[in-house]
């Protein structure tokens, strides 16, 4: 329980109303770690890479993907997590709407570390959330490489 | 369209054709006429030749009559003058030939009656003479002395040798004539025989040299045609190239279209029926809350608040829930249409028996729980896409079981059999059928006909219709209300690619 108290997580998701539910959701799975919220990709890089807060120059996090992004796909956004010397051995659970089989096979060769379709049934939904929930409640996450 | 200007240009050339063919016949013709021509002046010069040669003939024989009958005169006043038996056997054989003579005389003119009299005066005058002649062989003493005293002029024989004399000179004058006029002819017929042949021949000449031009420009504007029919095969090639790959392109839009409205719309509706689920929680808090409140306080009681709580919101919510669920359904339908199309197709030879049963087996608790029997009747192998064609049998064997009428036990039948290049599978049940009005629009997204009593969206035949078209076949539908329906489909026996797709 030590690690996952000081995880942090990043939500990379462009639907406020999605973001909402999701972290509604977590809440209620009894998790309590910091949740940042971004809204499109370019933001959520920049603090990834460059903020002094963030992962790069601060605690380990977990990162919440949405496939479907504004300004650039969640692809090129894991591509860069994973390619990162810093960040690849960070957590990235991709959490969207595809449940194309090209999709999640392109996300898995990228080093994705889970892929969850987002089911349109809300109880499926809430269901699969609490249960990332209780999954970030165990999980280990890697201390990030000191710069 | 360069291929309908050049198809009205082979048209032309083929009606160009014609004049080498009225030539041909012409000059056909033209060769009868002058072999005729020449047959008949041939025929006419031969008869005109024989007619001269006739009367030379005529002549000559008329020449020694005229000699032998001088002959006997010149015989015979030899003897008159000496008379020695030398001189009477010169006339007794001058007699005969000229006797000869005149026999062949008189068979060669027995077509001229002038000639026939003339020769019967002959005739007439030698039998006069005979007696003379013998008057003057038995007494040459008295026939002498009687020319002593009248003199040669008025001798009974010299007379006669005149008469006979006079008359066959006419009768060569006669023949003479008639040679010159039948020269005449025979250079006439001549003259007609080389007009004719020749003019026919120039003819002749002139329409095969004409054949041989247009054959010659015929042959060559034929082979210009070909050319350009070969550089208008070659752009029409292009041309098809160019569209087909522009119709794949549009193909592909469409279907990334597809999946890309699909993805956007689902998105919403993650937040409709999220929020919608999150608003009856706290629809659900309130009414507790309301519920406990109005028992603790009945003063309190407010029969709107309550009836709100209870009944119109929780009707609200699940109206709003029930018709976002059938939209996502709808959408998952398209975005299962647009991935079975996005899905390259792999070809492979089928062993169609084992698929059907396969099938078949796959839906055998739906066939038990509609109490329905399935039949596989034997069906030709053909090469196609394994996953596609059983998507499509599955679908309609599902679809029989589906309908069934609850009037008769099921019974659906899968068959096949062989029509030309093509393997027709048959899905045939006795079930509700189809109306014939509806038999288009089932094929039809989101269409449906009959009693809407059994759960679907209308997506399975337009699938399967869709299916067909990319395997390069077909689908039909023959069926009547309540009289089972027969689903066919035509699939190619060799797979054929129509459409390029990654």
């Amino acid at each position: 329980m030590n690690a996952s108290q000081t995880v942090g997580i990043v939500m990379i998701e462009d639907d406020e109303g999605h973001a909402r539910l999701i972290e509604k959701n977590i809440r209620r799975a009894g998790i309590h770690n910091e949740i940042r919220h971004f809204a499109d990709g370019t933001t959520a890089l920049d603090y990834l890479m460059n903020d002094p807060a963030g992962p790069t120059h601060g605690g380990p996090v977990l990162v919440l993907l949405d496939l479907n992004l504004p300004d650039m796909s969640g692809t090129s956004i894991l591509e860069k997590i994973k390619g990162n010397a810093h960040l690849h051995r960070t957590p990235v659970v991709v959490l969207t709407t595809t449940d194309d089989k090209v999709e999640i096979q392109r996300c898995y060769d990228l080093g994705c570390n889970v892929y969850i379709t987002k089911p349109v049934n809300y109880e499926s939904f809430a269901d699969a959330i609490r249960q990332l929930g209780l999954f970030l409640a165990v999980i280990q996450v890697p201390e990030v490489d000191a710069q | 369209m360069p291929e309908r200007r050049l198809g009205a240009r082979g048209l032309l050339r083929f009606e160009g054709n014609r004049p080498v063919v009225w030539l041909l016949a012409l000059s056909g013709g033209l060769l009868v006429i002058a072999i005729t021509a020449a047959v008949l002046a041939l025929n006419s010069l031969t008869h005109t030749s024989e007619r001269v040669e006739h009367s030379l003939r005529v002549i000559s024989s008329l020449n020694r009559l005229i000699t032998y009958n001088e002959r006997i005169e010149t015989a015979r006043r030899g003897y008159l003058i000496a008379p020695q038996a030398a001189f009477v056997k010169t006339v007794q054989e001058a007699q005969k030939d000229f006797e000869g003579a005149l026999t062949d005389v008189e068979n060669l003119i027995d077509d001229n009656p002038g000639q026939i009299s003339r020769m019967g005066q002959i005739k007439t005058l030698a039998a006069q003479r005979d007696p003379v002649i013998s008057d003057t062989i038995l007494t040459p003493a008295t026939v002498t002395a009687s020319v002593q005293e009248n003199g040669f002029s008025s001798e009974r024989g010299v007379l006669i040798t005149r008469a006979i004399r006079r008359v066959s000179n006419q009768m060569v004058e006669v023949e003479n004539d008639l040679l010159f006029q039948r020269n005449r002819a025979q250079t006439a017929s001549q003259s007609r025989f080389y007009a004719i042949g020749g003019a026919a021949t120039m003819m002749l000449l002139l329409t095969l040299l004409t054949v041989i031009v247009l054959v010659l420009r015929f042959n060559r504007e034929l082979t210009i045609a070909q050319a350009r029919l070969k550089r208008a095969n070659e752009g029409l090639e292009d041309a098809v190239e160019a569209r087909t790959s522009e119709l794949t392109r549009a193909n592909q839009e469409i279907q990334r279209f597809a999946y890309i409205v699909s993805h956007d719309l689902r998105s919403p509706l993650v937040n409709v029926l999220g929020f919608t689920s999150e608003l009856d929680e706290s629809r659900k808090t309130i009414r507790a809350f309301l519920e406990t409140l109005f028992e603790k306080h009945p003063a309190l009681k407010n029969e709107a608040a309550w009836l709100a709580a209870d009944e119109d919101l929780p009707e609200a919510l699940d109206f709003i829930r029930k018709s976002t669920e059938k939209m996502d359904r709808l959408i998952n339908s398209i975005l299962e249409l647009s991935r079975q199309g996005r899905r390259a197709l792999s070809p492979e030879k089928l062993d169609m028996n084992a698929l059907a049963d396969g099938v078949v087996a796959s839906l055998h608790q739906r066939a038990i729980d509609a109490g329905a029997e399935v039949i596989v009747e034997p069906i030709p192998s053909l090469e196609s896409d394994r996953i596609a064609v059983e998507q499509i049998l599955s679908n309609l064997v599902e679809n029989a079981l589906k309908y069934l009428s609850p009037k008769r036990s099921g019974k659906v039948t899968v068959s096949g059999q062989r029509a030309g290049q093509m393997i027709e599978i048959a899905v045939r049940d006795n079930g509700r059928g189809i109306d014939p009005a509806d038999h288009q629009r089932v094929f039809d997204l989101f269409r449906r006909a009959g009693t809407q009593d059994q759960p679907g969206e209308g997506i399975g035949l337009a699938n399967v219709r869709a299916l067909a078209y990319r395997l390069g076949g077909t689908i039909s539908l023959d069926s009547k209300l309540d009289e089972g329906a027969t689903f066919t489909l035509s699939l190619p026996e060799r797979s054929i690619a129509v459409e390029t797709n990654t």
